[in-house]
């Protein structure tokens, strides 16, 4: 019966301690509220005290970093182009106090932020030209309007305790019903390439061609060049040679070239006439000596 | 009744105690918390935390390479061109205290960093760029941005690779591209047979140019040989004619006069008498 003097008191001691203390954990943020009214908001994890309940009503929220995927969305850039974008969102609980006031739950809490961000990235993507979107300023708000992370960062701090880490284009495509005139203006990009290519090469192919052509009528000139110096020069060797043996006896060679040259000049049916008196005739008619 | 539930306060505590074995896989790392907060790491093994409440536990498997699903989308080019990518990612988890506390969804996480950095990337580099050379340096892009962006959220995750699986033109515009690549071979088809033909005619045209020159070098010699023979004959006559140059001369003639001879027609007749009538088509009368 003392023993139990002893325990009951222990029990209840320790399960008033249990009551009046509560963890968060790293990963969580949590608000401690007092019959509705916020008595204070926790951010670091750790051993905290509290009144037990009903007293201190302890609500936690996931701390962590999320996404949020909105679905795509049709725009009309400032210079009338439709485009399809996809955007996502990383956000944590900045405030848990004016999240769960707002908000209370994360699922609200990722439909108003959707909500939130089309609006705004809708807006903002009209007010700028596509050209522009295009024209990478940073790798912080790549393919953004400048001004539409900002307006949204504002807006979810202000009205939902969210912070929004990052707001990022995972997709930035086309409209199904803009697709076909794309794809006329490549398809006549792509033959305009083609024929490009193809001109250039029987230009290519043209001129290496010529280029060969003149190179082989060069060589054969230069040949017919060196071959008639050849002549030439053979020519004036055998002359001189001739010069100089018959320089020896003009006399002679002179009667020696007649004699060739008749024989050159009288070809076939040529009338040879002779004089009775000619020496060979003679031979024939007379007797000799 | 109550001796014997004093008697194992004792026993429960211990087993309370026990509790907080840990035993580590060799591909996790534990990470532990006390009072939720962070306190330390425990590797692969045996290892000891206080039980619950006082102190909890988070396994992380850190050695495993993970995968996002392969995604397929019809991007903007730079020249707005539209192509259609497939991007993969793989990663790790490179710290596991990082990677259990900051980011509920960390696979989605790396996919929508990879999509982003695709998008944005796609949107700076032009088509045909991305269809032939841009394969490489986009997957390098996407895993840099991807892979600042991942740390600037604390996410402890580090991306081993990107790869881009396919990156074609959309299937409507597919012919029109394959027809550039063709083009692309005609011209080097063109070039390549133009050289076929100077590679032919140029050696060609140093043969023909080598035989002119050669031939021109035999007649030379020729020439050479036949003015020599000319002399040798002309000497061994001069030389006759010297010793006896009546004869000789004589010899000469009857010797032409017997070669022409055979050949023309001979008339004897006095020169005084002889007429020369015009041939028809002559024009002069000598």
């Amino acid at each position: 019966m003392s023993r139990l003097n002893v325990l009951l008191p222990a029990l209840v001691t320790l399960a008033l301690a249990g009551a009046s203390v509560y963890t968060v954990d790293a990963r969580e943020v949590a608000v401690v509220t007092s019959f509705g009214a916020v008595v204070r908001t926790v951010l670091e994890p750790g051993l905290n005290l509290r009144a037990p309940w009903p007293l201190h009503k302890v609500h936690r929220f996931d701390g962590r970093s999320r996404l949020l995927e909105v679905d795509a969305i049709e725009v009309l850039t400032q210079d009338k182009k439709n485009l399809v974008v996809e955007a996502f969102a990383v956000w944590r609980i900045q405030d848990p106090q004016r999240f769960m006031e707002a908000v209370g739950t994360a699922e609200v809490g990722e439909a108003r932020l959707a909500d939130l961000t089309v609006s705004r990235l809708a807006a903002s993507l009209g007010r700028v030209a596509y050209a522009d979107l295009l024209s990478v300023r940073s790798e912080a708000d790549a393919l953004l309007p400048a001004g539409a992370l900002d307006q949204v960062r504002e807006g979810a701090a202000t009205r939902l305790g969210i912070e929004v880490q990052e707001l990022r284009l995972r997709h930035l495509g086309l409209p199904l019903q803009n697709e076909q005139s794309i794809y006329e203006r490549m398809r006549a990009e792509r033959r305009r390439i083609a024929n490009a290519y193809r001109s250039e090469g029987e230009e290519q192919a043209i001129a290496i061609r010529a280029r060969a052509d003149r190179k082989a009528t060069e060589i054969l000139a230069g040949a017919d060049k060196e071959a008639a110096a050849i002549t030439a020069k053979a020519e004036e060797a055998a002359t001189r040679l001739y010069a100089e043996a018959y320089s020896e006896d003009p006399d002679f060679f002179r009667f020696l070239r007649s004699l060739d040259a008749a024989a050159t000049v009288l070809d076939d049916g040529s009338i040879l006439v002779l004089d009775p008196q000619h020496p060979l005739l003679q031979a024939l008619t007379e007797p000799g000596p | 009744m109550s001796r014997r539930l004093l008697g194992l306060i004792p026993l429960a505590a211990l087993a309370w105690a026990v509790s907080g074995t840990l035993v580590v896989g060799p591909d996790e790392v534990a990470v532990i918390y006390r009072f939720g907060a962070v306190s330390r790491t425990a590797g692969a093994g045996l290892g000891y935390r206080l039980p619950g409440p006082l102190e909890w536990d988070e396994r992380v498997v850190v050695t495993a390479s993970r995968r996002t699903e392969p995604t397929v989308l019809r991007l903007l080019t730079g020249d707005t061109n539209v192509v259609d990518l497939e991007v993969a990612a793989k990663y790790v988890v490179v710290d596991p205290v990082a990677f259990s506390t900051s980011l509920q969804e960390p696979a989605g996480a790396v996919t929508d960093q990879t999509l982003a950095a695709a998008t944005e990337l796609v949107a700076t580099m032009e088509v045909e760029e991305l269809l032939t050379t841009g394969r490489a340096a986009l997957e390098r892009g996407i895993r840099g941005l991807a892979q600042r962006r991942l740390d600037a959220l604390s996410a402890g995750l580090g991306l081993t690779s990107v790869e881009v699986l396919a990156l074609t033109p959309p299937s409507p515009v597919l012919d029109a591209f394959n027809d550039v690549s063709s083009a692309r071979g005609d011209k080097e088809t063109l070039a390549l047979s133009a050289d076929a033909y100077a590679s032919e005619v140029v050696p060609d045209a140093r043969g023909h140019a080598a035989r002119r020159v050669e031939e021109a070098h035999a007649a030379a010699s020729e020439r050479i040989a036949q003015a020599q023979a000319d002399i040798s004959r002309f000497q061994a006559l001069a030389s006759a004619h010297a010793e006896a140059a009546e004869a000789t001369r004589l010899e000469l003639r009857q010797r032409s006069l017997e070669t022409i001879g055979g050949r023309v027609e001979i008339v004897v007749a006095r020169p005084e008498t002889v007429l020369v009538l015009p041939l028809p088509g002559d024009q002069e009368v000598p």
